[in-house]
């Protein structure tokens, strides 16, 4: 009795710890001067996999597949020079905490760009980007249970498709 | 009335309407605080416009009255006096209702001017995401974002 | 400041006559700050957004109080949803996808471009 409830709280303490790791981010800075910031929770993905097929801009790239196997998005983009450091390290802190792996990184004209993902060889359970540029900073998070196959496909389908 | 109607049929009277306020109430300022407390004032009831059948005589009305009022105000601030007391609430909804807008003014002043030109299309000329698309080249998600996101900033701005 | 008799009495033709006025500067930001007053009383009118409500679950047992401590925790630090409607909520996930896509179209530039002047 005692080793199943450790077990349970522990699995129950792990989920809202690894949940609050891009909420606690996405808390700390959203409401911070010249920072955009988004939030879209599991309620709405549930609505929003229940709506007919979207195509907004008459693409085909799978994008409603993927949305249905999402819980959780945040997004930061701040032009606040003043926390873009702090916004960063702790991002970082979220990566090396060791559920991430390093999918893809670049660096370019002054810009850094570095997608990490968590998860096994079929499932991806988490996404992090980060982009670094000269005066400006994004960090994306992505929570779910997405195909790993069809999310590398999705991103690194050319972007020349897309314009 | 469509925003577009009103677009067409009363901004293009503001000049004409400042002035009068001007000429009524011999300050730029007031004058402009006038005008623009009218335009609101109508824009808040379009769907009353309709039934105008010729907008100007109908703002010059609108805008006279309004400058009385403002005239009496002051005199009776100034005096310390209150002949016909409103109710308390009514002054106090008013000036929330003001500032409200004023706050929202300013943190739409401080966009650039695309996503500016974006919402004036949007709001005024009540034109669809497609249409506000064809005509600045803007992808159609980016336009729809930056409505939300104007309309978040706002919210959590007042 | 003309006196309030002398404003009441004016008619309306006269006032127009009024606004014909070539001596009267008009603001050079007059328009603008009217379309932007428009624009602000729209957007400001927004539906209040329900706050989230904090619920507990409490049991006798150790698991009970703490997976309600857990909720707790969780609901009482969710922010709330940007987007009230699930197409822009939609949007916004595609706009983001594409932003990733040309992130990584960047890495793959730099990938070829490493390749022919290695070659």
């Amino acid at each position: 009795m005692k080793k199943i409830i450790t077990a349970a709280v522990s699995i129950l303490l792990t989920f809202t710890l690894s949940a609050q790791e891009g909420r606690s981010i996405y808390n700390r800075y959203s409401e911070a001067e010249n920072v955009s910031a988004v939030y879209i929770s599991p309620a709405m993905f549930r609505i929003m996999g229940k709506l007919p097929e979207m195509n907004l801009s008459g693409n085909d790239v799978p994008f409603s597949s993927i949305v249905k196997s999402l819980n959780g998005f945040y997004l930061i983009e701040s032009e606040n020079s003043s926390i873009n450091a702090s916004l960063k390290a702790d991002a970082e802190k979220m990566i090396r905490s060791g559920r991430y792996e390093l999918l893809m990184e670049a660096r370019d004209s002054g810009q850094t760009v570095h997608i990490y993902i968590s998860g096994d060889e079929q499932t991806v359970d988490g996404l992090v980007m980060f982009v670094d540029e000269k005066d400006s900073v994004a960090f994306i998070n992505i929570d779910g249970n997405m195909s790993r196959a069809k999310l590398e496909k999705l991103i690194a389908d050319s972007a020349s498709d897309t314009q | 009335m469509s925003g577009k109607e009103f677009a067409s049929l009363y901004l293009p009277l503001s000049a004409d309407l400042y002035r009068i306020a001007y000429y009524i109430l011999e300050s730029s300022q007031d004058a402009e605080d006038e005008v623009q407390n009218l335009y609101v004032k109508l824009w808040k009831s379009l769907d009353s416009l309709d039934s105008v059948n010729n907008p100007k005589p109908y703002c010059i009305r609108l805008l006279k009255n309004q400058c009385i009022d403002r005239i009496r105000k002051r005199k009776a601030d100034a005096s310390g006096l209150v002949k016909d007391e409103p109710d308390a609430c009514d002054i106090q909804d008013e000036i929330e209702s003001r500032e409200t807008l004023e706050k929202a003014m300013a943190l739409i002043d401080t966009l650039p001017e695309t996503k500016r030109k974006v919402l004036r299309m949007h709001v005024i000329d009540q034109m669809s995401y497609d249409e506000i698309s064809k005509v600045t080249g803007m992808n159609i998600l980016t336009i729809r974002v930056l409505v939300s996101q104007a309309r978040a900033r706002i919210r959590k701005g007042i | 400041m003309k006196d309030i008799n002398e404003i009441e009495e004016m008619t309306t033709e006269a006032l127009e006559a009024a606004s014909k006025s070539d001596t009267v500067i008009i603001p050079s930001g007059l328009r603008k700050s009217l379309e932007t007053a428009l624009i602000a009383e729209e957007l400001k009118n927004v539906q209040s957004h329900p706050k989230h409500k904090p619920f507990l679950i409490w049991g006798p047992a150790l698991v009970a109080a703490a997976a309600g401590l857990s909720v707790l925790f969780y609901v009482a630090n969710t922010p709330k949803d940007t987007f009230s409607d699930p197409e822009e909520a939609y949007a916004q996930l595609e706009r983001t996808f594409r932003y990733m896509q040309s992130k990584a179209e960047m890495v793959n530039d730099i990938t070829e471009n490493a390749f022919n002047l290695s070659k």
